[in-house]
């Protein structure tokens, strides 16, 4: 009977943290992944023109994935000292990915024109939107940092309450 | 603390919106006008002056994009199938504001000069294939440079194809004073451009001694086969020289430039 009650207790304690964590997962998919492509084949690159190359498709899957899995796990551990380590790791997991995926801020590639032999080479200096990227994820593990301060403060306080 | 944790995560949130919204729709614009067709491309114009060949583009950006264009500017680079370099042309463009536009016109100059000194004069006598790099540069935003490329491999046309000088009759009595020699002149012109000047011939024999010159004027239009007769006048005194077979140097004088060039006859 005491297994049962705390059994209970137990699911509804998870469940609603379990539902937050779904549709926070969702709508960071839908977001982070499902938009994007979504207006990328619509309106950005129409048959007409070029063809968005498979790799990009690859990173913004492996973005959406990262998005995705942290705001899950830190929705799940919400209210632990794990939800702010989840989101200081989601900051610098996001500072290597963008790294890797602007290739350092200096993007280059080659699109073959539909129906022609050219080759078009387009190169883009990025650097000053990844350096404000990479401001942005040391803002959010700055954040992350100071709530597991304020976290464990709090605790030591109640603690010393009770 | 609790206050200012929330206040840096709102300040995170806000900035991550803001940067997103202008990371796509900065890369969304120079897309945008290529959607929208708003850069257009006009016929090349050729045209002559100063031993030089002038072929001006003109093109033309409405700029229908969510941020200026700065830094516009167009290089051309012009090369043989060898690599080496005929032209390098840049045009620079102002400043073109959000919802302003731009007519410019992008010039791509070889001058003859250059393609004697260079060692190409076989562009003017076969026909062959010309690499033209083409870069687009640009900033969206005054924040991200952006450059497009491409190269492009063109045919080009000499306009001097298959030159041949030949000696049709042998010295025939003109007048008291003369002979003459029937010289046929042929070649193709498949350059896009009409060829006209002024050409003469002087006809030397083996030992090189001097036989006669004619003077005239050449005239042959783009894609034509031009095929002349001309008369070469020998004085007298000079006719026992004719061994049939020598020489005949051309010299060739047009606005384009001048060029000298020689053939072997007999």
């Amino acid at each position: 009977m005491a297994d049962e009650g705390n059994i209970e207790s137990l699911l509804r304690k998870i469940l609603p943290n379990v539902i937050k964590a779904t549709l926070k997962g969702s709508i960071m998919f839908l977001l982070t992944y499902l938009l994007p492509t979504l207006l990328m084949d619509t309106m950005m690159l129409p048959d007409t023109l070029l063809e968005m190359p498979s790799e990009y498709t690859t990173l913004l899957l492996a973005f959406s994935a990262i998005v995705v899995f942290f705001t899950v796990v830190t929705e799940l551990s919400s209210g632990t000292i794990f939800q702010h380590a989840f989101g200081a790791s989601r900051a610098l997991v996001l500072i290597m990915y963008f790294i890797y995926a602007l290739n350092g801020g200096v993007i280059t590639s080659d699109f073959q024109i539909p129906g022609q032999q050219q080759v078009v080479h387009i190169f883009a200096d990025l650097r000053a939107f990844l350096a404000v990227l990479i401001v942005l994820n040391l803002l959010g593990f700055a954040k992350s940092m100071f709530g597991a301060i304020n976290f464990l403060a709090e605790s030591a306080e109640s603690a010393q309450h009770t | 603390m609790r206050q200012s944790i929330r206040a840096l995560g709102w300040a995170s949130r806000i900035l991550w919106i803001a940067t997103v919204v202008f990371m796509v729709t900065a890369l969304y614009s120079p897309l945008k006008l290529l959607l929208e067709e708003q850069i257009e491309i006009g016929l090349p114009q050729p045209s002559f002056s100063n031993s030089t060949i002038t072929v001006s583009i003109p093109f033309f950006v409405n700029n229908t994009g969510f941020y200026d264009i700065s830094d516009l500017n167009v290089k051309t680079a012009v090369a043989d199938r060898n690599g080496t370099s005929i032209s390098t042309s840049t045009t620079s463009a102002a400043n073109i504001p959000r919802g302003g536009s731009i007519n410019e016109t992008h010039a791509i100059s070889v001058g003859i000069g250059d393609i004697l000194s260079k060692n190409l004069t076989y562009l003017l006598f076969d026909d062959s294939a010309l690499v033209l790099g083409v870069s687009v540069g640009l900033k969206i935003a005054h924040v991200i440079p952006l450059q497009v490329s491409t190269s492009l491999n063109m045919s080009w046309g000499a306009p001097l194809y298959d030159p041949a000088i030949r000696i049709v009759d042998f010295p025939e009595p003109y007048n008291t004073t003369h002979y003459s020699i029937a010289v046929e002149l042929s070649f193709e012109n498949h350059s896009p451009f009409d060829i006209d000047g002024a050409l003469s011939l002087e006809v030397f024999n083996e030992q090189d001694e001097f036989l006669g010159l004619w003077v005239g004027h050449l005239s042959a239009h783009s894609g034509e086969e031009y095929n002349e007769h001309v008369t070469v006048y020998v004085p007298s005194s000079a006719v026992s020289k004719f061994s049939g077979s020598g020489e005949v140097h051309a010299h060739f004088e047009s606005p384009m430039g001048s060029l000298d060039w020689g053939f072997t006859y007999g």
